[in-house]
């Protein structure tokens, strides 16, 4: 489902970072685990397509992501792969329910409420859409993340330090939800964090440990 | 069309900044617009009033005055001509009309025209109730007059002396409605038409009266003719009487006369002269030409033969709207001024909250909007509030259209008008300094490096 070869990144000024092959299936659940600079979120930018490898290739669903355009790039992305982020993101100004329609639409997917419904019930959270982000708690903000990397059906899922915010309990119920509706929606998924409390919970790690 | 609403939602969610961007730049373009309306139906009201008119002959002294005062109903006559010379210019060849105007008189501040009903034809003036005037003392009423001063065919009035609203009043001459004018939008809404004979006739026994003070000579002094002759001038005529007989005493005595002296005693005399032969006169006499060979001849020969001047409407108003486009120029040079920084002031508000917000931009760019897209939300935000403003601009127009047309009081003006092609023109120039003004925040957005920006978080 994915695969990286001989893949090096650098940084202007920088050295250049390389690293080692992954091959993940379909529907695996992987952590990379790696300290601080060790290039996970690098990582996670590249299989996303946010970055370009210097060299290398990233195969994702038969697709070189190395070949394609900016552009198409862009829309691989929107239409392939969820991504939640270190901290929730979401447009301010825009209602719960009109952040979700608008991943949608910026995919270029018609908007389908009824799998939204779905997803939204499923991280108990249908009955907070009408809000804004400003008036939801962390947690509540958590959730919608998940909602919305799942929105447009993707392939994948890439998750940068999802839970270095959280307290032990949270972090238990945040990986259980994760891992849940990700197998309920057949989606791969790929946590990069430096948080050892998640080890116990994959079964396939990556370990990405070069320094430069 | 989720770039519009995204845009608007972006907007909306600082609602004050978004709304002092919008009224700046809403105010800036009112102001050109104001004017370029205030212009044009300022223009438009000349061209009705002037109705063809080509050539006005009155009294020797501001070609403007005359003008202003015999098409435009605005200024004071500049004084009065003999009806027998104004007739030798209706009698030329070159002339295919013309027709009188004596003014002297108003009722409410609104002026009592002595003239044919020609004068009403020119205006294609129709009736609103009533018929024509048939004979001296009888009025027919412009729709405005009507309306303000709660006139109906039937009533009597009397007028005052001069243009102003309070003064001596002809209570032994009263004038009688005899036909209500329909609205025409040219100046004879706010006039009074009596036959030309109305006028002398109130005005018959003011110069008996004033012969007895010698009062005469203030028809060659042009500042004083004898619709402008009021009460305070008793005075000055006794004054001069008994110097004038002191003087005719030592005229008497064949007694030296100083140079002032002198003065006053050719003056008398010439007074007693023109005196002796004055008819009736008329205060100017608009004239139409037959051919466009008068327009060359016509003029000179008055000015240069006559006691008279003749003015051209044309001329006169070009200058005038000339002299008042300077001053306009630089009011609409602040104006564009204001809506340039307005301009700016979009530009830094779009910049700013892109800075503040630059995370919710990564967000969408990572969830997989292009560059370009980017790009286009900052444009469409400041094509948005461009927009706005225009909206805001034609509504302030508007308004102070309606608040003007209430209180203008010798134009009358449009309150409604439609939009003009410059307003149209000042949307196109609004989106350019909308756009513009979004382009750097914009450039911003479009190079914007979401990999740096995630990093940040």
């Amino acid at each position: 489902m994915i695969y990286t070869n001989e893949l090096k990144f650098k940084y202007p000024k920088e050295n250049t970072l390389s690293f080692k092959d992954i091959s993940l299936l379909a529907g695996q659940q992987t952590l990379i685990k790696g300290v601080s600079g060790s290039g996970k979120t690098t990582l996670l930018h590249l299989l996303s397509g946010v970055l370009t490898p210097e060299s290398g290739s990233i195969i994702i669903n038969d697709i070189h992501l190395e070949q394609l355009s900016n552009q198409q790039k862009d829309r691989f992305r929107a239409k392939n792969i969820g991504i939640i982020f270190q901290r929730n993101l979401f447009i301010k100004s825009l209602s719960m329910l009109e952040n979700m329609l608008l991943a949608q639409r910026i995919a270029g997917n018609n908007t389908d409420k009824e799998i939204l419904e779905e997803i939204l019930r499923e991280l108990d959270i249908s009955n907070l859409s009408g809000k804004i982000p400003h008036h939801l708690s962390q947690g509540e903000q958590q959730r919608f993340s998940i909602a919305r990397a799942l929105v447009n059906r993707p392939k994948v899922i890439l998750a940068d330090e999802p839970t270095s915010s959280l307290d032990d309990v949270n972090c238990v119920k945040f990986t259980e939800l994760l891992k849940e509706v990700c197998e309920k929606f057949r989606v791969t998924l790929v946590i990069a964090t430096h948080d050892s409390r998640l080890e116990q919970a994959f079964n396939h790690i990556v370990e990405l440990n070069h320094k430069k | 069309m989720n770039l519009i609403k995204l845009a608007l939602a972006q907007l909306t969610s600082k609602p004050l900044q978004s709304s002092l961007s919008i009224a700046l730049f809403a105010l800036g373009m009112s102001v050109v617009s104001v004017l370029i309306h205030f212009e044009r139906q300022v223009q438009q009201q000349f061209q009705n009033n002037l109705a063809g008119i080509d050539l006005v002959v009155g009294a020797k002294g501001s070609p403007m005055q005359l003008i202003l005062s015999s098409v435009l109903h605005a200024d004071n006559p500049t004084g009065n001509i003999p009806l027998h010379e104004a007739e030798k210019i209706t009698n030329n060849p070159m002339v295919k009309s013309t027709i009188p105007i004596a003014l002297g008189d108003n009722f409410m501040g609104y002026r009592i025209v002595g003239t044919t009903l020609d004068y009403a034809l020119l205006y294609s003036a129709e009736l609103q109730s009533g018929q024509w005037y048939k004979h001296s003392m009888e009025v027919v009423l412009g729709s405005v007059v009507a309306e303000k001063a709660g006139l109906k065919t039937g009533d009597e009035f009397t007028g005052v002396h001069g243009f102003i609203e309070h003064g001596h009043s002809h209570d032994d001459h009263p004038y009688t409605v005899k036909g209500i004018l329909k609205p025409t939008g040219t100046v004879i809404d706010r006039l009074i038409l009596t036959p030309v004979e109305s006028v002398w006739e109130v005005h018959d026994e003011t110069h008996d009266d004033c012969e007895n003070h010698h009062c005469e000579h203030h028809h060659d002094h042009h500042d004083c003719e004898h619709h402008d002759c009021d009460h305070h001038h008793d005075h000055r005529h006794n004054e001069q009487k008994s110097e004038i007989e002191i003087i005719l005493g030592k005229v008497d005595r064949q007694e030296e006369l100083s140079a002032h002296e002198l003065n006053l005693y050719n003056r008398h005399r010439g007074e007693l002269s023109i005196s002796t032969n004055t008819g009736q006169e008329i205060t100017s006499l608009l004239v139409f030409y037959n051919t466009p060979m008068a327009a060359v001849m016509l003029p000179r020969m008055i000015n240069d033969n006559t006691s008279m001047q003749a003015a051209s409407p044309a001329i006169e108003l070009n200058r005038l709207m000339g002299l008042l486009g300077y001053g306009m120029n630089l009011i609409r040079g602040l104006a564009w001024i204001i809506t340039l920084f307005s301009g700016i002031n979009i530009l830094i508000l779009l910049w700013s909250s892109l800075s503040r917000e630059i995370h919710e931009l990564a967000l969408l760019r990572t969830l997989g909007a292009t560059k370009s897209k980017a790009f286009m939300l900052l444009i469409t935000e400041g094509i948005v509030l461009a927009t706005c403003g225009w909206t805001f601009n034609i509504i302030i127009t508007r308004i102070t259209g309606i608040i003007v047309a209430a209180n203008s009081d010798w134009i009358s003006i449009n309150s409604f008008p439609p939009i003009l092609k410059e307003e149209i023109l000042m949307l196109v120039y609004a989106l350019i300094i909308g756009i513009f003004a979004a382009l750097i925040p914009a450039i911003k957005a479009y190079r914007t490096d979401i990999h740096y920006m995630l990093q940040k978080l």
